[in-house]
């Protein structure tokens, strides 16, 4: 308590929930807020019954996650969904609770033709049916908790959990396997004409001096492909741009990764036959691949870049609530700007992947 | 309608699914029968074929994900020099379905030969025919022949019906498999039996000693 002869302390800053609401935080008090006991008792037995009922789907995603390569993204995908599940919580604070029997339908009609879908895998384990399965039920859940309205809010989190779901081998393979012989054949043409001369049968290639290299499936670009159209998809929801320019980002992810992989390609090739077979295995090979992965990032950066000349005009940024319009032009560009509460509804100039942005999203 | 009668509505959701799929399970049981004797019981003679055991690079079986394999070189006592390889591949999860010859060979640079594709029929078991096919590829001036089938073990006859629909008889649904499977792959140079004759022989043989060893729950299937 303040008196004469003691200055009254400084007024308590305002809970950081009301400032700047966190999905974290926001769900801890909902769930210490003792007139919730029940309900949470109820959210709970739910999870429960869920993680029961789809513990095979969930085992598969395990399982293809940690045996994998192809989908060893697969653990980051859940959390970046939570991730972009908190923006839009910070960014539009929590849904308005649903009103009478609104998405109870809706919800019940997702639930109950996932249940139905997973039933189908019992008989015929087609462990795709089952992911997508899990992820209608999930959705389903949602919104018969939530409503339809929430939903509407949280579309793309859900969504972007299909970057989880491992594809089908046999659907994989058909991929895969043209792709690889793609990448073989574009890269040992390239080779040729570059002046190292390069016998290609099939995905194996002959090197000068009988040096065999051979474009194993891992090499088909398809693990580039994933992991690019996941990053694509990730920030053209994020650039807050018109539709055709995140149609663009990510159908631009397809030629980046198959570009990237080629590279990939040839770069070893060339390392094989200028330096030494051996540096390209093991780690040395790692590092390439990183390396392209970079490289790739770099292209899809420069898409950006070049698609923000296009529509400079379209969407300069408009007065925000709680950023001076000076501000985008003071920090350069608020990259990813969406991933700071979004003060604008708009990215502030254009979207690249630049250290801001990684900041963000470190 | 209250969170809390939302979240009982969902519950009584799930529990519905539970309870179904609980029924479906008992409904569709199945296991993954193991094989009845060792792969490597298998006799080194057969009828007029004498076999040697060939070691496999541990990277190979790595990637072949196999629970038990055999790699063997038999060769014809009526034609000396006549050697034919038998790769044979069990796996508990049935993962090694994925290894067929249609996706391994063109990998390895070898090119369909369409027209030296076809499938062949050697007596088994209880009377039956067993169809194999029998695909040729070639690299250059080397063609390569290869027959292949095989088999799903403790499936019902639901998956066998769709597996044999068009759109899923293919070997590569390795993980989908609910039973344990076991893929057989005969490997020849193409010129020195380009009718399958040798194949057939070496086939009759093999199928008389696989019996034992084979689980009797089994489907058997040959498009690759």
């Amino acid at each position: 308590m303040a008196t004469p002869d003691r200055p009254a302390p400084p007024p308590e800053p305002a809970p950081a929930a009301e400032d700047d609401p966190r999905l974290a935080d926001a769900f801890l008090r909902w769930v210490r807020a003792p007139e919730n006991r029940l309900t949470v008792l109820g959210a709970a037995a739910c999870t429960a019954l869920f993680a029961l009922l789809f513990q095979e789907s969930l085992r598969h995603f395990y399982r293809a996650w940690t045996t994998d390569d192809n989908y060893s993204h697969g653990f980051l995908v859940p959390l970046l969904s939570l991730y972009f599940a908190a923006q839009v919580y910070r960014r539009e604070g929590a849904p308005a609770s649903p009103e009478g029997r609104s998405g109870v339908w809706l919800g019940g009609l997702l639930l109950g033709g996932a249940l139905l879908a997973h039933l189908v895998t019992v008989p015929l384990p087609i462990d795709f049916l089952g992911d997508l399965a899990l992820l209608a039920a999930l959705v389903g859940c949602f919104t018969i908790v939530a409503g339809p309205a929430a939903l509407r809010r949280y579309w793309f989190p859900f969504s972007f959990l299909i970057f989880m779901v491992p594809l089908p081998i046999a659907l994989y393979s058909r991929i895969a396997s043209p792709l690889q012989l793609m990448a073989s054949r574009v890269a040992s043409g390239f080779m040729n004409a570059t002046g190292v001369p390069v016998l290609c049968e099939g995905n194996r290639m002959t090197l000068p001096g009988g040096v065999q290299m051979f474009v194993a499936e891992a090499c088909s670009g398809m693990r580039q492909l994933t992991g690019f159209l996941a990053l694509a998809a990730a920030v053209a929801y994020l650039s807050r741009r018109p539709g055709w320019y995140r149609a663009v980002v990510v159908l631009s992810a397809l030629p980046i990764a198959l570009f990237a992989n080629t590279t990939r390609v040839v770069a070893t090739g060339y390392v094989m036959h200028y330096l030494d077979p051996r540096y390209a295995e093991g780690a040395y090979h790692t590092l390439e691949g990183v390396l392209l992965m970079g490289m790739g990032l770099l292209l899809l950066n420069s898409v950006c870049m070049l698609m923000d000349l296009f529509c400079a005009g379209d969407d300069a940024p408009g007065p925000s609530p709680t950023t001076p319009p000076t501000e985008a032009v003071a920090t350069g560009r608020p990259i990813l700007a969406a991933t700071e509460g979004w003060p604008s509804r708009r990215v502030a100039g254009a979207l690249s992947l630049s250290a801001s942005a990684t900041e963000e999203l470190s | 309608m209250t969170t809390l009668k939302r979240c009982g509505l969902c519950a009584a959701l799930l529990t519905l699914g539970l309870a179904a799929r609980a029924g479906l399970e008992r409904m569709d049981a199945t296991e993954r029968p193991p094989l009845r004797r060792p792969l490597a019981s298998l006799p080194m003679e057969l009828d007029g074929w004498a076999g040697r055991d060939v070691p496999v690079p541990l990277d190979v079986i790595e990637r072949a994900q196999t629970t038990e394999y055999l790699n063997r070189e038999y060769e014809s006592r009526r034609r000396p020099g006549l050697k034919l390889m038998l790769w044979i591949n069990y796996s508990e999860q049935g993962t090694n379905l994925r290894h067929t010859p249609e996706i391994c060979l063109p990998s390895s640079g070898w090119t369909k030969i369409e027209s030296q594709t076809r499938e062949l029929q050697f007596p088994a078991a209880g009377g039956r025919a067993l169809t194999c096919t029998r695909l040729g590829y070639a690299q250059g001036d080397l063609v390569k022949h290869v027959g292949f089938w095989y088999y799903i073990f403790g499936e019902g006859r639901l998956e066998n019906f769709v597996r044999r629909l068009p759109v899923t008889s293919r070997s590569s649904h390795g993980r989908t498999t609910r039973g344990s499977s076991m893929t057989v792959e005969v490997f020849y140079p193409g010129d020195v039996d380009p009718d399958a004759v040798a194949l057939g022989e070496f086939a009759r043989g093999l199928l008389a000693a696989l019996e034992p060893v084979l689980p009797p729950d089994r489907a058997e299937y040959h498009v690759p």
